[in-house]
């Protein structure tokens, strides 16, 4: 599996995951709180991974790729 | 694969419109001379040499490929630090092949999570995230238990 995260992408997707998380329960509560709490464990496993399926659904992503030797 | 006269060399393949490679090749050349001829080292132009390229199966530039007697070793491709040119270049020397070496950006990247998975298990009182946070440090570190 081909990461297709750039570095600042996954450091945005640890802090939205871990505010996700916190703040749900510290703030929101009840059911709410659990939904922020899977999306922002999401967040993290995309993270610690690299890889994004959504990106990778549209073939898209922040990765810069290794420039390709063409012929 | 490679000259017989060099037991362990290290090949950066790169090319002249790769600024990366440009960045790469002063610290290659001086990991190189710091290795005092136990290891030799060759950059090899991707767009000039396209037998070795299609030999060593090089995708992209840069790529860094350890060889010891004639069998490779060891792959770096992309961006590499210091460390990690020094690390493939005691690669090609000792000839103990590397297995799925991650580069430092990506271990760091992996222990943040590792870390955030902890405060967000303690500041949510979640205690499975625990579990989270000790499967992500693992995948972080895993390599260098693997070698």
């Amino acid at each position: 599996m081909k990461g297709n995260e750039a570095s600042w992408d996954r450091i945005v997707r640890i802090i939205a995951g871990v505010a996700l998380i916190v703040g749900g329960f510290a703030a929101v509560g009840g059911v709410g709180a659990w939904i922020m709490a899977v999306i922002g464990v999401v967040l993290l496993v995309t993270a610690l991974v690299g890889w994004c399926p959504i990106y990778a659904t549209f073939r898209t992503g922040t990765k810069r790729e290794t420039p390709k030797i063409t012929a | 694969m490679t000259s017989r006269s060099h037991d362990a060399e290290v090949l950066l393949f790169s090319s002249p419109h790769c600024p990366t490679c440009s960045a790469m090749r002063p610290m290659a050349n001086d990991i190189a001379a710091s290795f005092d001829g136990a290891v030799h080292f060759r950059e090899l132009d991707t767009t000039a040499d396209r037998e070795t390229v299609a030999r060593y199966r090089v995708k992209g530039v840069p790529t860094l490929v350890a060889v010891h007697r004639s069998t490779e070793v060891g792959r770096f491709v992309g961006a590499r630090s210091r460390g990690e040119i020094t690390k493939i270049f005691e690669t090609a020397r000792s000839g103990t092949r590397t297995r799925g070496t991650i580069s430092s950006t990506d271990r760091t990247l992996r222990l943040a999570v590792a870390g955030a998975f902890a405060v967000a298990a303690f500041a949510a009182s979640i205690p499975v995230l625990w579990i989270f946070a000790i499967a992500a440090a693992t995948f972080a570190l895993s390599d260098l238990v693997r070698s």
